[in-house]
């Protein structure tokens, strides 16, 4: 008998039937619960005709509703393609079309912006609205679900595609990364196991549910363990500190950004955060100053990790007991290989700055869906070239420098946009720091910061650049400093750098 | 992904990294990988390949580990048996296996020269002698190693493909061998490194046979989660403790006897065995008391678990319930399922007895060459394990007994068990096995085998009386024999088919 993702939830849904599975707000829903609510729509999808194979575009905000149609949709051998719930039109329909997914399943208000969209997807045939029904297309999805609280006899393989999450598509247009049954599982098992996760542990979830992060690393370690989720409807710093006290939650996974957010959020006389007992941050490279701060003030454990969607999670990760790293984004994985290889893919010496490939269990068999050419590329010799530059220690620990991208050259000279935004950020005044390169004609770049000052403090250009100069080599401190309100962020609070230098570039700044 | 790929990301991950030690040598990653290639391209060499079995007559030793990934490697499927087996014994696992080659040593060598000549499938040139002399007529495993390319072998081995070949002890009928694939074993390593916390950290201590199934994949869980294997040779108490105190050691199996036995070492209280984070028994239930001492010593976690080599392991006590539940072996492992039928298949209610039944990817693939056996075992994906048990409210395991060591007096079942835990109670009783005897009137009867503490006499009497104060007076033992030590298998368990036999010779109808 082969495990998958599908049946995990059966197993759990019979050994522990009464265990809280997943808490939001008042509502809490018990694994039997769950199991039964899924299996239910799950027979209505195939009383629809939707089978193995079939890719359903899911388009919800955090819910219980958005879990329940996510494991319906593989119950029924289909594969779960979560959008992004700023997508537009025509995002969608560039997903929808990509896919040629057959159906979508929409919370009310979002599909309702976006409707529209249906007339450019022929192959989009069902669109199962959860809340009020408008048009002659939709169909509710409490009408559809079924009576029937078995779970569907569906033949699923672990190389099928269980979700195709599209990258936020830092370069280029966005690629859907395939997940398959196996590669899901093998990478939740390594993170469950690098973070020691119980059955008693309590996951809150503020991240979204329709990003890799969210579902695979919080949602599916949760589910994998036994434990319980706790989910939130979007990442509200105020919002997290009082789940935190009020479900006794154990874990919080965020990335830095909301990190930063919870330290200036947090009030001791009011936030009680003692039943956390070990946090991830990943998404984008953490500064070492973040992560003693929240480790002190919260009296936990933050471990730094790196990983990709296209791997399913994270690659490496420092272990929760043992030997942490600073500025070490940890070990890999089980069934996990990294290497830092040159540009024409020799292997690199230790210490040797690089770029990180990868390959292993946690990468799925079908990689981009639909793009032979980028996967012969980015798969090139088998490996899983991650765009990003790093080196590994003695003992195998990772560092990650930058994105391979979002590096500067300034007169030949190398500029490691992260390490400079971690000594940016281990200003008192600070909250959040972007670096990038700005045009020069003599030196080709030069770099410059992008501060979000803490509340209520004042700081001069000056101020910041000597700061820096004090603290790195006097070629990589930022040259100019401009103080802003709030740095453009993905979904999940990643810095979006591509945008700071679109709007450099149109002349805004 | 299979099981030889382990070393090999390991040894991409972090070569430096110790992950193997015996007595006194040391292997890093590197080091392992680099010596169980070569081992794999010379057994390719002599034309082991995918799919052929081999044998394996060792005792404990660092060349176990490494024969364990070489055949791993090249898809080869592992034989491991036990190592006191000869005559008949030996000669019909090598042969029920089919196995091509076999591994022995000097402590082994006499057991196969005994009966190597009526080895069917294992040529003459095809026995590789692990030990710093080898007679003339055997291949020197060193010379293997030396000789092999210490490239990776290139062959595809995949989830799917067998791994190992487990022999059961026969307690009843013909050994089987039970087939389990890489999946099988990789889904072990997933669980039980979470389940055991045996994470990156980790210093595992081997201190029963490796040619066991807990062992190998406790072990081998080990270096999948990138830590560290301390391999003990033969267990003692003593070194046993040593070498937690000089390596740190984080986690170990023991079965309940070896428990027992370092607990009642002089001074172990004094020694600093903070390093242990995890024990894991198994085997047989331990007594409440029995797990106080335990973690009062090592102040860790302590987890007992139940299963079959057939199944893998069906349920896990965890260290937070210990305590609260007695003589308990837990509630399902991991993503296991578990469930207490009657003989037609259906549930029974809660607190009632019934065979215990279980399903999940960690059962084996087949009995090998025996599918008829598999067939009869197997129901809808559910293996009939044999044992009897309840379920209690908290959907907590209750071992009652094995179906056939139940013992049946006047048509009413008497589980060993029961009478076991009450004679445990006796301050002067060490240890006790009860079997059914013949009996011409009630078609069996009780006896207790008991081992006292050293220096105490009890007369039968004394302690008959003892028992039925405590328990219904059928299930008390009519007769009594007092005896040095009890036979048990190398992994600890009471040989009861041993016990049952002089009073069953010549008898038709039972063992």
């Amino acid at each position: 008998m082969m495990q998958t993702i599908s049946s995990m939830l059966d197993v759990t849904a019979r050994n522990d039937p009464e265990r809280i599975a997943v808490y939001f707000d008042e509502q809490g829903m018990s694994y039997g619960e769950l199991n039964r609510e899924v299996n239910k729509l799950a027979n209505g999808l195939r009383s629809k005709g939707i089978g193995h194979g079939d890719r359903v575009m899911l388009f919800m905000k955090n819910s219980p509703m958005l879990v329940i149609g996510y494991f319906a949709v593989l119950k029924v051998g289909g594969t779960a393609v979560p959008l992004n719930v700023m997508c537009r039109a025509h995002e969608i329909s560039h997903i929808g079309t990509d896919t040629s997914a057959n159906a979508i399943l929409a919370d009310d208000d979002l599909w309702h912006g976006e409707s529209s969209v249906r007339d450019v997807l022929p192959d989009l045939k069902h669109v199962f609205v959860h809340g009020e029904v408008q048009g002659p297309h939709e169909e509710a999805v409490a009408r559809i679900v079924s009576d029937n609280t078995e779970s569907p006899q569906v033949m699923v393989g672990l190389d099928d595609i269980a979700s195709i999450i599209y990258t936020s598509g830092t370069t280029g247009q966005p690629k859907g990364a395939t997940q398959t049954h196996r590669s899901i599982l093998s990478n939740v098992m390594g993170c469950c196991t690098r973070n020691k996760f119980e059955r008693d542990d309590r996951f809150l979830c503020a991240l979204p549910l329709f990003n890799n992060f969210a579902i695979n690393v919080v949602m599916m370690s949760a589910f994998a363990s036994g434990a319980t989720m706790v989910v939130v409807d979007r990442f509200d710093a105020r919002k997290v500190l009082d789940q935190v006290n009020r479900r006794k939650c154990t874990y919080f996974a965020g990335t830095p950004t909301m990190f930063a957010y919870l330290l200036q959020e947090y009030d001791p006389a009011r936030d009680n955060v003692e039943s956390l007992r070990v946090m991830n941050t990943g998404g984008a490279p953490c500064p070492p100053s973040i992560i003693e701060e929240v480790e002190q003030t919260f009296d936990t454990i933050l471990l730094d990790g790196y990983g990709q969607t296209e791997a399913c999670g994270f690659t490496t990760l420092n272990p929760v007991v043992g030997v942490r790293r600073a500025n070490s984004v940890g070990v890999p994985i089980s069934n996990l290989w990294v290497r830092i290889v040159s540009d024409d893919d020799q292997d690199l010496p230790v210490g040797e700055v690089g770029e990180i490939v990868e390959r292993g269990t946690p990468f799925s068999i079908h990689r981009y869906w639909n793009r032979p050419e980028i996967n012969s590329e980015v798969y090139r010799g088998g490996w899983f070239h991650s765009g990003d530059l790093g080196y590994v220690d003695d003992d195998g620990y990772l560092y990650v420098v930058d994105r391979k991208h979002d590096l500067i050259i300034t007169g030949g000279a190398n500029i490691y946009p992260a390490e400079i935004e971690g000594v940016l950020c281990s200003h008192p005044k600070v909250s959040l720091a972007a670096v990038v390169g700005i045009p020069d004609d003599v030196k080709g770049e030069l770099a410059k910061a992008f501060i979000v000052l803490r509340k209520g403090v004042t700081a001069t250009e000056e101020e910041i650049i000597r700061f820096a100069r004090e603290r790195v080599a006097k070629y990589k401190a930022p040259r100019a400093v401009e103080f802003v309100e709030s740095l453009p962020q993905g979904p999940t609070g990643k810095i979006l750098k591509r945008e700071i230098r679109d709007r450099i570039a149109r002349g805004d700044s | 992904m299979n099981v030889g790929n382990i070393l090999r990301f390991a040894c991409r991950n972090f070569p430096n990294k110790e992950c193997l030690i015996c007595d006194e040598e040391r292997f890093t990653y590197s080091l392992l990988n680099e010596r169980v290639n070569r081992l794999a391209n010379s057994l390719m060499d002599m034309g082991l390949k995918k799919g052929d079995n081999a044998a394996i007559l060792l005792q404990n030793c660092s060349q176990y580990i490494e024969i364990y990934f070489a055949l791993a490697k090249i898809g080869a499927v592992a034989v491991p048996l036990n190592f006191m087996l000869k005559g008949k014994g030996l000669e019909f696992l090598a042969n029920n296996s089919a196995a091509r080659i076999m591994f022995l040593e000097e402590a082994t060598r006499e057991q196969v020269e005994d009966v190597r000549s009526r080895f069917t499938s294992i040529g003459s040139d095809s026995f590789i002698f692990i030990g710093s002399t080898v007679p003339e007529e055997y291949r020197p495993y060193e010379k293997l190693i030396s000789e092999g390319s210490p490239e990776e072998p290139d062959v595809p081995v995949d989830e799917d493909d067998d791994l190992i070949i487990l022999y059961t002890s026969g307690t009843t009928g013909l050994p089987k061998g039970i087939v389990l694939t890489h999946r099988n074993r990789l889904t072990y390593f997933n669980w039980c490194g979470l389940e055991y916390g045996m994470l990156f950290d980790g210093i595992h201590m081997v201190t029963t046979p490796l040619y066991h199934n807990v062992a190998c994949f406790l072990s081998q869980t080990q270096f999948y989660t990138g830590g560290t294997v301390v391999v003990m040779r033969k267990f003692f108490a003593e070194h046993s403790v040593e070498l937690i105190v000089r390596e740190k050691v984080t986690s170990t199996f023991m079965v309940p006897t070896q428990l027992n036995l370092v607990l009642r070492m002089s001074g172990v209280e004094q020694r600093n065995l903070s390093s242990v984070r995890t024990i894991v028994t198994g085997a047989a239930p331990l007594a409440t008391r029995t797990k106080e001492q335990i973690i009062g010593l090592f102040n860790c976690d302590l987890h007992e678990m139940y299963g079959l080599t057939e199944t893998g392991l069906i349920t896990n006590m965890k260290p937070g319930d210990a305590l609260r539940k007695v003589r308990c072996v837990g509630r399902p492992f991991f993503h296991m399922e578990m469930r207490v039928v009657d003989e037609h298949g259906h549930d029974v209610s809660e607190g009632e007895v019934g065979e215990i039944i279980a399903r999940g990817p960690l059962l084996l693939r087949t009995y090998y060459n025996n599918e008829k056996v598999y067939n009869d075992a197997m129901r809808d994906g559910w293996f009939f394990s044999g044992d009897l048990g309840r379920v209690d409210d908290e959907g907590f395991l209750y071992l009652v007994d094995r179906k056939k060591d139940m013992i049946c007096s006047g048509g009413v079942n008497i589980y060993p068990m029961d009478v076991e835990e009450v004679l445990h109670t006796h301050p002067k009783v060490h240890e006790s096995a009860v079997i059914g005897v013949p009996d011409e009137r009630w078609g069996e009867s009780v006896l207790a085998i008991v081992v006292l503490k050293p220096g105490e006499s009890l007369t039968e009497e004394d302690l008959i009386r003892y028992c039925k104060d405590n328990v219904a007076s059928y299930q008390a033992p009519k007769l009594v024999e007092f005896v040095e030590e009890l036979p048990r298998n190398p992994s600890g368990k009471v040989l009861k088919r041993e016990l049952r036999e002089p009073y069953w010779e010549g008898r038709e109808s039972k063992i």
